[in-house]
């Protein structure tokens, strides 16, 4: 009967936290830059525009078709990248792609009729986007946009195979020092559902502040 | 707007313009990998991108028929029932893949008693996870039916069983497919994290082959490779199933 | 959000399990089942890998051919990995670890070693055309790259205490970020990085700078199983066996003082009454054992 170790935790402190504190702010970087991205290609999907449109269908099915753990090999050995650079690269490209098809989505279904409608009644394009588009995207857009930033707080998880010293990697290092695995995987779950419980209610208060719940 | 390229034919152009470089380019540098040192393996690597691509049609299948019924519950159930599953339904969710798999492979057997080979803890796991993540895309689908349908199906004379059958639930799965085959995509991509516990998966087989030859970016390509044209072919596949589904164009 | 909580709780607690005790002995189990189930690492060459075909393949795989014969079992192998190997012994999945684990007191606190039957001799990796003495890499300023659970860090530390690492799963990845200047040097063991040198562009150390022991690795207080493998050895090593896998895999015979301090127990070679199987070999079985296609010897 082996008696689960739990000061194994208190020893390895400064090496949990010290992962914690880079799995945040990898996390805050890639949410900023996946949006940013995301929010782009996913208007131009929703262009008139064909070329736009192409690029927009293309930089999607491309980089979804991916998986992050490849995206973060081909930047790191094969391009070469440095690790933070690669791993943020990494990232941002992969969430950026989900994050573009769920804005193009929103846009798309907001019914053409009311934007007609709205330009037909005098309208100008500034009001149409903030009064009619803006507020049902943004309704429509927050729950699925919650899910995507709690990816991006698992999926920096995958930076830890290129050495960047998240989380997941100090947890991994306890363990193959220690091989007491169970404890540092309890310790580096409950962290991460921390985050992700945190993302989620950050969102949700977002969206009442909002006032799209 | 640049003048020249309002017109549909210029932006082709140069579209295809940009595409014909990336093959040159291409064309140029793969024929310049280690190849050789890779062929004898392309048995393995095949075999294991089909053991990878079994486990991910067997945990969506398993997954949407859990699903199903956990939306259901989620969104009709009553209150008890219905926190129970959103609790149950957002645990999954907030914990990493990772950690669900080792827990499968490790904890459970010490409940239940019984032994559990890697392969069917990877199957379990991959099936909890599917069925987390398609509740959600079902939950969103049905809700993203406007109620008014239903109402006016009722109004209609349509008992709720057909209101539910014939209006509404067309409508969601529509609306759903992005969703869903977004989630197919991923769950294919997470049934590399498998490999952490032994199971012999094709992101296993690359890096049990990269150990055995020095080819690395023959088999980063191929690596890539068999994850895109996988996944693409999954898209593939519901655009004929729907013919009127459209990503982006 | 209260309720998600509880039900996390929930499955936190699950997370802490009560671990069965083994009251009877892992020799006792392999005897009975009649399947010896050896964990092995396709992460480590020669020492443990799979070739092309998917066939195990290593001079650990060849000692658990051996000692399952011996054992008058069949043998079933289990792949594990830096992360799983220990959980899989724990929860009894696999009866021994036979593979490239290193002894240090940390583990030995969690579970047993037997005798080490391997020693990697431990070389630096790095660029063509830099220098491969090792004062040039104890400085702060140098990343030293290796792979996660790699004995060789520990080592590194007690040269070097303020030295940088950058750890990866895999030993192709950390030749490659060598390469691409990610890591200054490289530590592993010479047999790994033998391999590696023949992909051209780097260059290893002529001379060893460390030791790394390696051996199998049992279940905590089980001392009747982990004696039987330490015996086992130990005749392996009185016939030559031993010597001759070492020979086949590693190029050389082996360069440690095998058994304790150099000296094999006496009377090893008697077949004890009880608790000690040691069946005798199959005709032809030596001989495809140390062939080059020793996997047919698999069922």
């Amino acid at each position: 009967m082996r008696a689960l170790d739990w000061s194994i935790l208190w020893q390895y402190r400064d090496a949990l936290l010290s992962g914690l504190l880079t799995t945040l702010w990898v996390s805050a970087v890639g949410v900023v830059t996946s949006t940013a991205a995301g929010v782009l290609v996913g208007c131009l999907g929703a262009l008139p525009l064909r070329l736009a449109r192409r690029f927009a269908g293309t930089y999607t099915g491309f980089l979804r078709n991916l998986p992050m753990i490849v995206k973060l090999f081909f930047l790191y050995f094969v391009l070469g990248l440095p690790a933070f650079p690669a791993a943020l690269l990494a990232l941002m490209l992969h969430q950026s792609a989900y994050i573009a098809d769920v804005v193009s989505a929103g846009i798309r279904s907001v019914s053409r009729g009311q934007i007609d409608a709205a330009l037909s009644l005098g309208l100008k394009w500034q009001q149409v986007f903030r009064l009619i588009l803006l507020p049902q995207v943004l309704r429509i857009v927050m729950p699925p946009l919650t899910t995507q930033y709690v990816a991006v707080v698992k999926n920096s998880s995958v930076a830890s195979l290129i050495a960047i010293p998240d989380l997941t990697y100090e947890t991994q290092g306890i363990n193959v020092e220690t091989f007491r695995g169970f404890e540092a995987a309890t310790a580096a779950t409950a962290l991460y559902v921390v985050i992700a419980l945190a993302v989620i209610g950050g969102m949700s208060a977002l969206a009442s502040r909002l006032g799209t719940r | 707007m640049i003048p020249a390229l309002r017109s549909d034919r210029a932006q082709d152009a140069l579209w295809y313009v940009v595409v014909a470089a990336a093959v040159v380019l291409g064309a140029y540098w793969v024929p310049r990998l280690e190849w050789t040192a890779v062929a004898p393996s392309w048995f393995f690597l095949l075999t294991a991108l089909g053991r990878s691509w079994f486990l991910a049609v067997i945990s969506i299948a398993f997954g949407a028929l859990a699903a199903a019924p956990l939306a259901l519950l989620r969104v009709y159930g009553p209150p008890g029932l219905r926190h129970a599953t959103i609790a149950l339904i957002e645990a999954v969710r907030a914990t990493p893949e990772l950690m669900l798999i080792f827990w499968v492979y490790f904890t459970m057997p010490l409940i239940s008693g019984s032994q559990v080979t890697a392969w069917n803890a990877a199957l379990g796991a991959l099936s909890i996870i599917a069925a987390a993540y398609l509740a959600e895309v079902v939950r969103a689908g049905l809700n993203s039916v406007p109620p008014g349908q239903l109402e006016a199906a009722r109004a209609l004379g349509l008992s709720s069983t057909q209101a539910f059958g014939l209006v509404v639930l067309p409508q969601a799965l529509r609306n759903m497919l992005p969703a869903l085959v977004a989630q197919f995509v991923a769950l294919f991509k997470t049934t590399s994290l498998v490999s952490a516990i032994g199971v012999m998966d094709f992101f296993r087989a690359v890096s049990v082959t990269k150990n055995a030859v020095f080819a690395p970016y023959a088999l980063y390509l191929i690596l890539a490779a068999g994850y895109f044209v996988s996944c693409a072919v999954i898209s593939r596949v519901v655009r004929w199933l729907d013919p009127r589904y459209q990503l982006l164009e | 959000m209260r309720r998600t909580l509880v039900a996390l709780c929930g499955t936190l607690a699950a997370l802490l399990p009560a671990l069965p005790g083994h009251a009877e002995s892992t020799l006792q189990t392999v005897l009975k089942r009649g399947q010896l189930i050896a964990g092995i690492t396709a992460d480590s060459p020669p020492s443990g890998y799979v070739d092309a075909e998917g066939h195990i393949m290593g001079y650990c795989s060849d000692v658990a051919r051996y000692l399952s014969r011996r054992l008058g079992v069949t043998l079933q192998f289990v792949q594990v990995t830096a992360s799983s190997r220990v959980p899989l012994l724990q929860t009894g999945r696999i009866d021994a670890e036979i593979a490239v684990t290193t002894p240090n007191k940390v583990r030995n606190e969690v579970v047993d070693f037997t005798l080490t039957y391997i020693m990697d001799n431990g070389v630096l990796v790095v660029r063509q055309g830099d220098s491969t003495d090792l004062k040039n890499y104890t400085n702060a300023d140098k990343v030293i790259g290796a792979t996660q659970g790699n004995g060789f860090v520990d080592r590194w530390k007690l040269l070097s205490p303020q030295a940088k690492f950058k750890l990866f799963q895999d030993e192709g990845d950390v030749v490659v970020a060598l390469k691409n200047k990610e890591v200054d040097a490289y530590i592993t063991g010479s047999f790994l990085a033998a391999r590696f040198a023949k992909s051209g562009g780097i260059e290893v150390s002529k001379t060893p700078w460390a030791s790394s022991p390696d051996a199998i690795m049992v279940r905590e207080d089980d001392s009747k199983w982990r004696k039987w493998l330490d015996w086992g050895l130990e005749r392996m090593w009185v016939e030559g066996t031993l010597q001759k896998l070492y020979l086949k895999w590693y190029g050389i015979e082996p360069d440690f003082p095998f058994g304790d301090a150099g000296v094999i127990q006496p009377r090893v070679a008697e077949i004890g009454k009880t608790d000690d199987p040691w069946h005798d070999l199959p005709a032809g079985f030596m001989d495809k054992l140390l062939g080059a296609k020793s996997y047919e010897l698999d069922q």
